[in-house]
């Protein structure tokens, strides 16, 4: 692989252990700008693990993560980076509207003792319509439900227009409509340069934009390549979904077996 | 009433109690967000160890009350953070600690743990003027802190993760929040004393956050009705005889039984709610 094309992100080799027990071993991966890079795997694979140390939010045992090309200890340009953590709501202990979560999105971008402007509110408003949640902004997170709490850290994600964007499950209890909505907005994203990183168990609408796989098992990379090379004898212990969906979508042109399933 | 201003002792208590009002709410609204309401409690127990020293050593017990209670919430936030210690089992080994410690130095100070008693329950109207010195410069700092880095503080508060990914150094912030916690109590020590000092923190924010449905109001009404407690609470006690600090809370817990019902009622009707 020519290292001189300019990587979003990149792991090379990363062990991570959490509580003394190796759980991510060996992992390489590489998002380039523009490029939207699928993270699959079983539940309790490491994909999170993974996401997290690539954040700087676990330490890599060995191994070294690169975000635009700079070691994640010499990092500081966290404005460039979108995060939304797997996460099952957005509420806390004290009320917060929907625009105010939001908005905290933009923190990176802001001064010390530099309070929220007009333009940070404004950015607030358009990326809630892009999820479509624009006529709640001034709802209490805590009065949404849990698909729209997770469209909210969606727009949380979006709203410093990141140029690397890492969403651990973004879509977990989002409806198929605002799904497709959101498959409209990455493909914008994508096509003016955005890497992403994305963590899920079933694509649905998002599988077209698909550029690359990686699926971890038990903590290492099992494959990595294109969405068609998917092995498929995979479908029993990659991705077995507790609900048992009866039908799940499937990205197009997969085989109607494998971890899509 | 204006007659009440013409004591000095009266006017100072007034102007503490305004000052204990404001800071109180505006650090425990970020605990509260942290659900760590009662860590005002925690810190307020390790206060008392540190009365207790300037008790022996013959330094003024507000100084070292202020650095004692800072150690013991930083030791509480790493312990959270580092161990995995849970919230609740970190405080109550400040409880304990805090406590005991308190009783044991007055004990070898040769005083009674009555002498105690004065931090334990407040004693308002025996503010001195250096005392007052010191409160107002501790709760202007709490207060700049807490109210200019709101945007910082609020994201910490609301999801830690996501605000390490943001380039906050939240750990920091964490610290800094237990660090004005600590502050906080020390100051509101000689208004309601150290038993009572969390029940200012955090009733005024859980009064405020039945009627509203977004942070920035919620923070400032929960100052509105700290500091309206807080000097009512001292009006009321020098007309009534009451002892300050309880009367103070008791304000404060009126504030709300009647925020409460009406803070149900908006909410069934929905859009009534203040944002
Ligand atoms: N805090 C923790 N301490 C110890 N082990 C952990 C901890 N969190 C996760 N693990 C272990 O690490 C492994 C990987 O977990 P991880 O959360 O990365 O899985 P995942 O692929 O994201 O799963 P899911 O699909 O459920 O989100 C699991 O086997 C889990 O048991
Ligand atoms: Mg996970």
């Amino acid at each position: 692989m020519p290292m001189s094309l300019p990587t979003a992100l990149r792991a090379d080799d990363i062990d991570v252990s959490l509580a003394g027990r190796p759980v991510v071993r060996g992992v390489e991966l590489t998002v380039r700008p523009g490029e939207f890079v699928t993270l699959l795997g079983a539940n309790g694979s490491g994909k999170s693990t993974v996401v997290r140390a690539c954040v700087g939010l676990l330490p890599c045992e060995s191994g070294s993560v690169h975000l635009f090309d700079t070691t994640l200890d010499r990092y500081d340009r966290w404005d460039r980076i979108g995060f939304v953590p797997q996460r099952s709501g957005a509420a806390s202990g004290v009320p917060a509207t929907v625009s105010e979560v939001v908005v905290s999105g933009r923190l990176g971008r802001r001064r010390l003792f530099g309070w929220p402007t007009g333009s940070d509110r404004r950015a607030a408003g358009e990326r809630l319509a892009q999820v479509g949640l624009a006529d709640r902004a001034t709802a209490a997170v805590s009065q949404l439900s849990g698909g729209q709490q997770q469209r909210v850290l969606i727009a949380r994600a979006l709203v410093g227009d990141p140029d690397l964007l890492v969403m651990d499950e973004p879509v977990a209890g989002v409806d198929a409509g605002s799904q497709a909505a959101l498959a409209e907005v990455f493909a914008g994203l994508v096509a003016d340069g955005t890497a992403v990183l994305l963590v899920a168990h079933e694509l649905g609408p998002l599988a077209s934009l698909v550029d690359r796989v990686v699926l971890l098992r038990e903590g290492r990379v099992a494959y990595a390549g294109a969405p068609t090379g998917l092995p498929a004898a995979d479908a029993g212990d990659s991705d077995h979904h507790p609900h048992g969906d009866p039908a799940p979508v499937r990205p197009r042109g997969l085989p109607s077996q494998g971890p899509w399933r | 009433m204006l007659q009440l201003l013409d004591y000095d002792f009266m006017r100072r208590a007034l102007l503490a109690a305004f000052l204990t009002g404001l800071a109180a709410p505006s650090i425990g609204t970020y605990l509260v967000q942290r659900r760590l309401a009662l860590l005002g409690d925690g810190i307020g127990h390790i206060a008392l160890t540190g009365v207790a020293l300037g008790l022996l050593t013959g330094r003024a017990p507000l100084l070292t009350a202020v650095l004692v209670a800072v150690v013991g919430a930083l030791v509480i936030e790493l312990l959270r953070t580092y161990t995995g210690t849970s919230g609740d089992v970190a405080l109550a080994l400040l409880f304990y600690g805090g406590i005991a410690g308190g009783v044991l130095l007055v004990g070898l100070a040769g005083e009674s743990a009555a002498s105690l008693n004065a931090y334990l329950f407040g004693a308002i109207t025996t503010v001195s003027a250096g005392d007052l010195q010191i409160v107002a410069g501790l709760a202007g700092v709490v207060l700049l802190l807490a109210v200019g880095l709101w945007p910082q503080l609020f994201a910490v508060c609301q999801d830690e993760e996501h605000a390490r990914v943001s380039g906050v150094p939240a750990r920091a912030y964490g610290l800094l929040i237990a660090v004005l916690a600590a502050v906080t109590v020390t100051v509101s020590m000689r208004t309601v004393g150290l038993l009572l000092v969390s029940a200012l923190m955090v009733v005024p924010v859980a009064t405020a956050q039945q009627l509203t449905r977004s942070f920035r109001t919620t923070f400032g009404l929960a100052m509105v009705l700290g500091v309206a407690a807080s000097l009512a609470g001292v009006v009321t006690s020098f007309a009534a005889n009451t002892a300050p600090g309880p009367t103070i809370v008791l304000i404060a817990l009126a504030g709300f039984a009647v925020a409460a019902p009406v803070g149900a009622l908006l909410t069934r009707n929905h859009e009534g709610a203040v944002p």
